[in-house]
């Protein structure tokens, strides 16, 4: 038999970033076999329906969701229906499946990674690492329909999760183990000290990805990535610009970095901490370091070319960097008051942030009910005098 | 057993009785020393004239400080003002001048009557003249309000002076503070040479307070906005 693995052609892998540069398509024409199950019962009594794969099994196989497969390692499926699953020494590792209502977690390996998909009834993923004609392809394709869950699990027990938002939603693994792609979905990191997220639309996001976490990303217009680890909790979201990339490892071209709690960002951008904005930044010029650990924020308007270049919001305050300017705005919604210090190189200014008290130099804005409030009311009820 | 009860409580409530009626003698006579040393401080009608004078100059600057602490008006109106109790909109400088003015010629001829309990009486010379000028500096100007003659005798009278105050408050300088403060797109993050700027915000965080203070001469110019 001819292994013919249904891809969409919508699923061209990316080709302009670099990620797939030297790649070879290699022609993977080959006879498969069919899988014959009555080699691989159970013998147990009362085990009908139950099959055990032993690391000789390969081949093609159809398969009905009444059927409980068990891989040669022992992990078991159950409730799915495929006219292709594919079997490589004793090991799933292909195929378009269909969940019913009692489908377990669905386990595919490749030569990187056991993919394991969690779906629903009628939910349906499809897994290829050739194309239509055969030609093997240098990234395993996973095609999922809407609410589907694919994991990867490290060994270091850290994981990386794809969620798929449409029924049209890819999610490439590249056979160089760090090069990810994904389409209409998210993906999600997770070790014990940090979570990671970056969302993707219908553009083909490129996404650099190890064990310790996501270390490059295209952000597509509208789309975010967000960090959470000990200092922060941070979402930054790509409102302007057609990409966007983002990285936490050194890399030269990045437009936004976050490095040992450092974030720096270029161009147009907003920055939410905790769900709500910490900073966005009006103007394409406009570069801001945020330093976690010191809680200094600088920003930088390189070619300013607007009446407004950046919103701050610190605790009740809204700052306004604007030309020639800097305003303040009192917001009734509590921000994350993360910022102590807030340098304007181009407004020629240090704001500062303590105890619900804005300050420039004797220009002082108080938050109603602060500690800062309290102790200006405190020291006038002594003296009549200013805070 | 009883009756030990009852002579206990009559001598506790004699007790208090004596105890109240020691607080309201001692008040009395503090308020009749108070007023007894008042009016011994007028002995001549030079004294007379300088406690008039004296307290035309502290109506002066009680009603100049009135005007910064009301956002440009010296008395209150509750129907205007915010729950800072200040002004929410900017007054040109003319209009505080005009405030300022009015304010005073309604109040400094109520220096007459510091000298209700003395010998000697102020004499008005009709409605008080006064003249405010606010440039660099504020400058008042109330004239002579009459004379104070003693009360039995129109023999024994003195002039009151002109009086003239220089105050080192810049009421257009403040304005114009104000002013840019207040941006239509929010509060101006600004420091000014020998000012400090103060702001608070009202629990609701429907108005928000400026108060701009003159460092020297510790003059405050207060004015809310609604956010």
């Amino acid at each position: 038999m001819i292994l013919t693995l249904s891809v969409s052609q919508s699923a061209e892998p990316p080709t302009s970033d670099g990620f797939n540069e030297g790649a070879e398509e290699v022609t993977a024409e080959e006879e498969q076999k069919t899988i014959d199950w009555s080699l691989y019962q159970n013998p147990e009594e009362g085990a009908e329906g139950e099959f055990l794969l032993t690391d000789d099994a390969n081949g093609i196989a159809q398969v009905t969701p009444d059927q409980t497969i068990c891989d040669a390692v022992g992990d078991c499926t159950i409730g799915f229906g495929t006219q292709n699953m594919e079997v490589q020494n004793g090991l799933v590792t292909g195929g378009l499946f269909t969940a019913n209502a009692e489908a377990s977690l669905l386990k595919v390996h490749n030569t990187l990674f056991d993919v394991y998909f969690d779906m629903s009834e009628g939910d349906t993923v499809e897994v290829a690492d050739t194309s239509p004609r055969g030609t093997e392809l240098d990234y395993f394709l996973n095609k999922l329909t809407e609410g589907i869950k694919a994991l990867i699990q490290y060994d270091t027990g850290a994981t990386q999760e794809f969620q798929a938002s449409s029924n049209n939603s890819l999610y490439f693994i590249y056979k160089n183990e760090t090069h990810f792609a994904i389409t209409e979905g998210i993906l999600t990191y997770t070790d014990e000290n940090l979570t990671q997220v970056l969302e993707a639309g219908e553009e083909n996001t490129q996404v650099e990805a190890t064990k310790t976490g996501i270390k490059k990303g295209i952000l597509y217009k509208n789309k975010t990535f967000s960090q959470k680890a000990d200092l922060l909790n941070i979402t930054i979201k790509n409102t302007e610009n057609e990409e966007y990339v983002i990285c936490t490892e050194a890399s030269p071209d990045c437009q936004a970095t976050l490095i040992d709690n450092v974030l720096v960002t270029n161009g147009k951008v907003t920055v939410l901490q905790d769900g709500l904005p910490l900073y966005e930044t009006l103007d394409a010029s406009a570069v801001v370091e945020m330093d976690f650990n010191t809680k200094i924020l600088q920003a930088n308007i390189l070619k300013p070319n607007r009446e407004e270049y950046l919103l701050l919001y610190v605790g009740h305050y809204q700052v306004i960097e604007g030309k020639g300017k800097m305003l303040l705005n009192p917001v009734k919604e509590e921000h994350a008051s993360i910022v102590n210090t807030y340098i304007s190189i181009l407004n020629d200014r240090t704001i500062l942030f303590n105890e619900g008290t804005v300050s420039y130099n004797t220009f002082k804005a108080f938050t109603p009910g602060s500690a800062g409030e309290d102790s200006c009311i405190a020291y006038r009820g002594e003296g009549n005098g200013y805070c | 057993m009883a009756t030990a009860k009852k002579g206990q409580f009559t001598l506790f409530v004699a007790f208090a009785l004596v105890l109240v009626v020691l607080i309201v003698l001692g008040y009395y006579i503090l308020q009749q020393k108070n007023a007894g040393e008042e009016i011994a401080k007028i002995e001549s009608i030079a004294d007379a004239r300088q406690a008039v004078e004296a307290c035309i100059t502290d109506t002066i600057e009680d009603n100049l400080y009135a005007l910064g602490y009301n956002g440009g008006y010296v008395n209150k109106n509750s129907y205007t003002f915010s729950s800072f109790n200040t002004s929410y909109e900017l007054l040109t400088v003319e209009e505080m001048q005009h405030n300022l003015k009015s304010s005073l010629e309604r109040n400094v001829d109520n220096c007459g009557d510091i000298l209700e309990a003395t010998p000697y009486e102020l004499i008005l010379n009709g409605r008080p003249a006064v003249t405010v000028s606010f440039a660099d500096t504020a400058i008042i100007n109330v004239d002579s309000l009459g004379i104070i003659q003693q009360r039995d005798t129109a023999e024994i009278r003195e002039t009151v002076t002109e009086m003239e105050k220089e105050f080192q408050v810049n009421i257009p300088q403040i304005h114009a503070i104000v002013e840019q403060i207040f941006d239509p797109e929010g509060i101006l993050i600004e420091s000014y040479d020998g000012y400090a700027i103060n702001i608070f915000v009202s629990p609701e965080y429907s108005e928000e307070l400026l108060e701009v203070h003159h460092e020297e001469s510790g003059f405050v110019f207060r004015m809310t906005r609604i956010v």
